[in-house]
């Protein structure tokens, strides 16, 4: 199960990389989504942070998910926002994971995602 | 001789002479009590009518003078309506610029937090298998289930862990300083002009290459920011305040330089007629002339979760140093941010 995590933040990836790692999970990181739009990742599922700098996130996953690699991706959403409940409703969007992440909630929505696929 | 018939008829003359008389006197007196009267109720009704006009200018006037208090009323309570209205509106501004504060805090804390909970949860999964690790290779009874990976060792070895959560506390300083130092500032720059105790001499370089030493970039973002300073100068004002207008200025260049993928910063200073300038320009394609006009109006922003603060906090710095800042947006090209400081004389490299 390969899972692409795109987030702002480094001590973020590294950790969630290393840590999904332990889990038997492939990981790739990504600091900038928009450059992915130039390199042919085909992850399972995508954990992507909703509010990093000069990004519209939204933006960033309609323009992600029109092309091939991630045309049927799922999506969970991370943020640290205050109104994630609001924002978690958009249609991109499959599940959504405040911060700060609970380890055993994160495995379970990608368990239950996974098994949904 | 005078007889009786001549005494009778004198007299019934007289008599008759007096009786006209009488009744010419009646008439007389009736005719004057009439007119009397009519004088009398002719003037008790000019009295009347009199009383009667006295009294409607009166009536008029007071008529006049509550329709004038009241109108007086009314625009007072007008124009208390409209201050409370305005206190509201902007209590409400107020409200939502603090929940918007709230929000931006949260939000920025929570990531590192993330990052150090994350981590910690790594090494406790981590530790046993290293501890077992340890133990085999004393007993040389190692295998390859129960050996960490070679990844997760150069993780381990390479001390990745512990400089990810000192990264981490280390955002979350740097952010909370930042908070307190922009709420601070903003505070004193909306409540009071600065006094001259206030305001130190300061030199252009200095605090261009203090900011700079200050800001915490991100990886890769200090290298897309360039000094092309060759002209020094002093100026009275605030260090810290002026910092915290340059981190804002820089902070906004980073976040389009980020969303445009393309683009660096320029700091540049030079003298331009009665003021000397610090410029700050990004050449990440600039802004439309109709967002530029408001970009120093107060709670006015263009980001998702802008506070609208930051440009208009940099307005009132540069008015209480005795300047300004202006902006010159080419749209599709750059934006410059221009600094402009009194002249002190003496100024040079």
């Amino acid at each position: 199960m390969k899972i692409l995590i795109i987030d702002d933040c480094l001590p973020v990836l590294n950790s969630l990389r290393m840590l999904l790692g332990m889990y038997h999970y492939e990981v790739e990181v990504a600091q900038n989504g928009m450059a992915l739009l130039e390199h042919n990742q085909r992850p399972d599922i995508l954990l992507a942070d909703y509010n990093m700098p000069g990004v519209d996130t939204f933006n960033m996953l309609t323009e992600l998910k029109s092309t091939p690699h991630f045309k049927n991706t799922p999506i969970i959403l991370m943020s640290g926002d205050t109104n994630i409940e609001k924002i978690s409703t958009h249609s991109l969007i499959n599940d959504f994971i405040t911060k700060p992440i609970i380890i055993d909630v994160l495995l379970d929505k990608l368990r239950i995602i996974s098994q949904s696929n | 001789m005078i007889n009786m018939r001549t005494i009778s008829k004198r007299f019934t003359f007289l008599i008759k002479r007096f009786s006209r008389k009488i009744n010419r006197e009646k008439t007389i007196i009736s005719l004057k009590k009439r007119v009397h009267l009519l004088e009398l109720a002719q003037s008790r009704s000019e009295n009347y009518l009199n009383s009667i006009i006295k009294v409607i200018p009166v009536d008029l006037y007071w008529k006049e003078e509550q329709e004038k208090i009241l109108e007086e009323k009314m625009q007072a309570t007008k124009a208390a309506a409209q201050a409370s209205h305005a206190k509201a509106v902007a209590e409400e501004e107020m409200r939502k610029t603090i929940m918007l504060l709230v929000g931006s805090i949260v939000h920025d804390l929570r990531t590192p937090i993330t990052a150090i909970q994350t981590t910690v949860h790594l090494l406790e999964k981590m530790l046993p298998t290293l501890m077992q690790n340890v133990d085999a290779a004393k007993s040389q009874e190692a295998t390859k289930e129960n050996v960490l990976s070679a990844e997760a060792w150069n993780y381990l070895l390479n001390n990745t862990p512990i400089t990810d959560i000192q990264n981490a506390i280390q955002m979350m300083n740097d952010f909370i300083n930042t908070t307190l130092t922009e709420l601070a500032c903003a505070h004193q720059a909306a409540s009071s002009e600065l006094s001259k105790e206030q305001l130190t001499k300061i030199s252009s370089l200095r605090i261009i290459d203090n900011t700079l030493r200050a800001y915490p970039f991100s990886p890769g973002e200090r290298n897309k920011v360039k000094q092309r300073i060759h002209y020094d100068f002093h100026f009275m004002g605030n260090s810290i305040l002026l910092m915290k207008t340059l981190f804002s200025l820089i902070k906004n260049a980073l976040e389009q330089i980020n969303l445009k993928g393309y683009g660096e910063i320029i700091f540049t200073t030079y003298p331009d007629g009665q003021y000397n300038v610090i410029s700050i320009k990004d050449t990440a394609g600039g802004a439309a002339p109709e967002v530029v006009s408001h970009f120093f109006d107060a709670y006015f922003t263009t980001k998702k979760n802008g506070t609208g603060i930051g440009l208009a906090f940099c307005k009132k710095t540069m008015e209480s140093f005795g300047g300004d800042i202006i902006c010159h947006s080419v749209y599709g090209e750059s934006m410059e941010f221009i600094l402009k400081f009194p002249i002190l004389g003496g100024n040079c490299l």
